[in-house]
């Protein structure tokens, strides 16, 4: 326990308050183990908040109990009231929770009560497109997207983190660059894929993308693909993509690009294997495959059944293909898409 | 391929039965302080530690009936039930503060009840409703399933004021906030949202075409689903947004169901990347999971003093320890295993007792 300490019950301004400690249980049930700073802390806190006291004493008994116990949300809740009731400077606010963050990096509240702080900081004016806030509130939003930046560092997969601040504050020059960059650092990195579908849509369930930016999507996928044909995240990304905004371009832009890696004899630096051969190797090259077949017999129901009978040939040799040899793991589910095939 | 020819072709460990029990019966008891953050969801440890040993067929044996009667109590005790807001004439009503409590961290209000002494009487707390007496959505649902598995048949949970307090949780986009004044909301409390009106059948407390649109909203380009929109695809929210689809009777309405199967299948690599959790199953996937590598992966998890570690040779908590033995329920034919029922997380046995027992749900 630090030196100077000084508990609550020995405190002068705390004579008036009665605290409320918890009882003997009559029986444990999950109990957790806690020593006398933290017993004695709570029954003071416990006191506080039932005597609903928004006070200078009441807020600083939340900076206790939250480092004594960050999950305890009732304090978070409490605190976030005071800090409105008691009209408390932002920034230094911020900066506590700067401090927080180094000892308590996964509690969900924290994150939460700084997105609060912020939005207190900087309100944005409503039906307004950009530009609505200061220099001032800018800066510090730039200071908050950095701040974000630097704690998710050590886990690099955390990019929703700062989705909403990119959303309310319009940052999507930047973060579209930030985005790229990551990618380029590392093209396995779904959450910066995931991050570029949110910019790209805007964050809009009803976004509209023009065909200039859809076309230039699948070239920037191809291109990645290309790096590792092994690597979901690319595939995911313009599938889905294109399922979503632009069904048409499947088979006819994105297959027949597709068709030419498989066959693209050429190696990258470092790769042992042609592009090709590697493609030939990727799961996602096969799953891709088998949907286009699946679409082509679709469209071709009522024509001949030459053509029919070779797609659904080359369908079943496809699922072969990933039940026996490439994705071993999944072998019930590519026998069963190859069922379909079949009948 | 069959399971048992699945998982005979490759040697996987023995399920430490009586290793696990003990595990489960000592954090029943008592957690070490490292769990202290988790104090405010004391419930949901319990909820952990008693699904367990149902999973195990072990609850009746390694609990005494007055053992499991004791927490049945302790349970009852975290309830909050309807009344006026402080101990005033105001009659403001505590609505959105009923369900369960994670544990008296907070209030000790029902406790104080019972041992009021002098002191405490001054405070002048002997008033169900407060504020700071506050239900949480997430660990009402974990009480009423413990309950479930306890073999409680619900007569003492308030159903009026589950619902209202229900109604004033979900917000406008269709998601759910555990409690008032909360900031986060997301498919965790949906999920809670939706289970809890199963439980106490009774839907009044969820507009369900509001929930079924935020799901939407959360399913990924991937086929993935997100804790909240935009987000990046991940197990847990996954299998909770898929399970209450299915509580809500709106599986249908998923409209790419294959992309949805694939994301989940693609996250076997042996065990599963995110959360050992069988939504698939829901899906009609339970079939294409290869039972043998998961059954390995988890069972390789075991950790020598019991309990189950996130993975291999990780220190056991009763989370993971807890969602192993649910996938192991389907992956490993084991004669003390008992079976989960996928979107309600509960074994087949209790789901059966409680639509006899329940009050709510008995015909």
């Amino acid at each position: 326990m630090d030196e100077d300490w000084v508990p609550y019950n020995q405190r002068e301004e705390w004579k008036d308050i009665i605290p409320m400690n918890l009882p003997q249980e009559p029986q444990s049930v999950c109990a957790i183990a806690y020593d006398e700073k933290y017993a004695t802390t709570m029954s003071y806190f416990r006191a506080i908040i039932h005597k609903k006291e928004l006070s200078e004493r009441a807020w600083e008994i939340t900076n206790d109990a939250i480092m004594l116990n960050s999950g305890h949300y009732t304090a978070w809740v409490f605190r976030l009231k005071l800090f409105h009731e008691l009209k408390k400077d932002g920034k230094k606010e911020i900066e506590w929770l700067n401090e927080m963050a180094e000892d308590h990096p996964k509690t969900y509240q924290l994150w939460h009560h700084r997105e609060s702080i912020i939005k207190a900081l900087c309100p944005v004016k409503q039906d307004a497109e950009t530009d609505t806030v200061n220099p001032e509130q800018k800066e510090i939003i730039a200071a908050e997207l950095w701040f974000l930046l630097e704690a998710i560092t050590a886990d690099p997969k955390n990019f929703h983190a700062w989705q909403w601040l990119v959303k309310r504050y319009a940052l999507w020059t930047q973060e579209l660059q930030f985005v790229e960059s990551r990618i380029n650092n590392d093209v396995r990195n779904n959450s910066a894929w995931n991050q570029r579908y949110f910019v790209l849509t805007k964050g809009q369930g009803d976004a509209k993308l023009d065909s200039d930016v859809i076309e230039k999507e699948i070239e920037y996928s191809i291109d990645k693909i290309r790096l590792a044909p092994s690597n979901e995240s690319p595939w995911s990304y313009i599938c889905g993509l294109l399922r979503k905004f632009s069904p048409a371009h499947i088979t006819t832009k994105l297959h027949p690009i597709i068709n030419d890696l498989a066959n693209d004899e050429s190696a990258h630096e470092g790769q042992a294997m042609p592009v090709g051969q590697l493609m030939k190797k990727s799961p996602h090259y096969w799953a891709f495959l088998i949907d286009i077949y699946e679409i082509r017999l679709e469209d071709l129901k009522l024509e001949s059944s030459r053509d029919t009978a070779e797609i659904v040939q080359s369908a079943t040799e496809a699922c072969d293909m990933l039940a026996q040899s490439i994705d071993p793991i999944r072998f019930a589910y590519w026998n069963y898409r190859k069922q379909a095939f079949v009948l | 391929m069959s399971l048992e020819q699945e998982t005979k072709d490759i040697s996987i460990p023995e399920l430490n039965v009586d290793k696990h029990v003990r595990y489960f019966k000592r954090c029943a008891d008592l957690l070490p302080h490292h769990f202290l953050e988790m104090e405010a969801s004391r419930m949901t440890l319990l909820q952990f530690c008693i699904g367990g040993l149902d999973i195990l067929s072990q609850l009746e044996t390694a609990l005494s009936k007055d053992e499991r009667n004791e927490i049945i109590e302790w349970i009852y005790e975290q309830q909050v039930v309807p009344g006026n807001i402080d101990n005033t004439n105001n009659q403001e009503s505590n609505k959105g503060y009923c369900g369960f409590r994670g544990g008296p961290l907070i209030s000790t209000i029902t406790p104080l009840l019972k041992h009021a002494d002098a002191d405490q009487a001054k405070c002048g707390l002997n008033t169900t409703a407060n504020t700071a007496n506050c239900a949480n959505l997430a660990a009402t649902y974990s009480a009423l399933a413990t309950l479930a598995m306890l073999g409680d048949d619900f007569s003492r949970v308030n159903r009026k004021g589950i619902v209202e307090t229900l109604r004033t949780l979900q917000k406008p986009n269709g998601s759910f906030i555990p409690h008032p004044g909360a900031v986060e909301c997301d498919m965790r409390f949906l999920y809670s949202a939706c289970i809890v009106s199963y439980f106490l059948n009774d839907w009044s407390g969820v507009d369900i075409d509001k929930a079924t649109d935020y799901i939407k909203q959360c399913t990924r380009y991937d086929g993935g689903v997100t804790q909240e929109p935009y987000q990046e695809s991940h197990g847990g929210s996954y299998f909770c947004a898929i399970a209450s689809l299915k509580l809500m009777g709106k599986l249908d309405s998923l409209a790419n169901k294959r992309q949805v199967l694939e994301w989940g299948l693609r996250r076997q690599i042996g065990g599963f990347q995110g959360r050992v959790n069988k939504p698939e199953d829901i899906l009609g996937g339970h079939e294409y999971i290869h039972h043998g590598k998961a059954a390995k992966f988890v069972l390789d998890c075991q950790h020598p003093t019991g309990g189950i570690g996130k993975m291999v040779s990780n220190h056991p908590d009763p989370l993971h320890s807890y969602l192993g033995l649910v996938g192991l329920s389907y992956s490993l034919k084991h004669p003390q295993l008992r079976q989960v029922i996928p979107h309600l997380n509960l074994t087949s046995q209790t789901s059966e007792r409680i639509h006899s027992t329940s009050v709510f749900l008995k015909p």
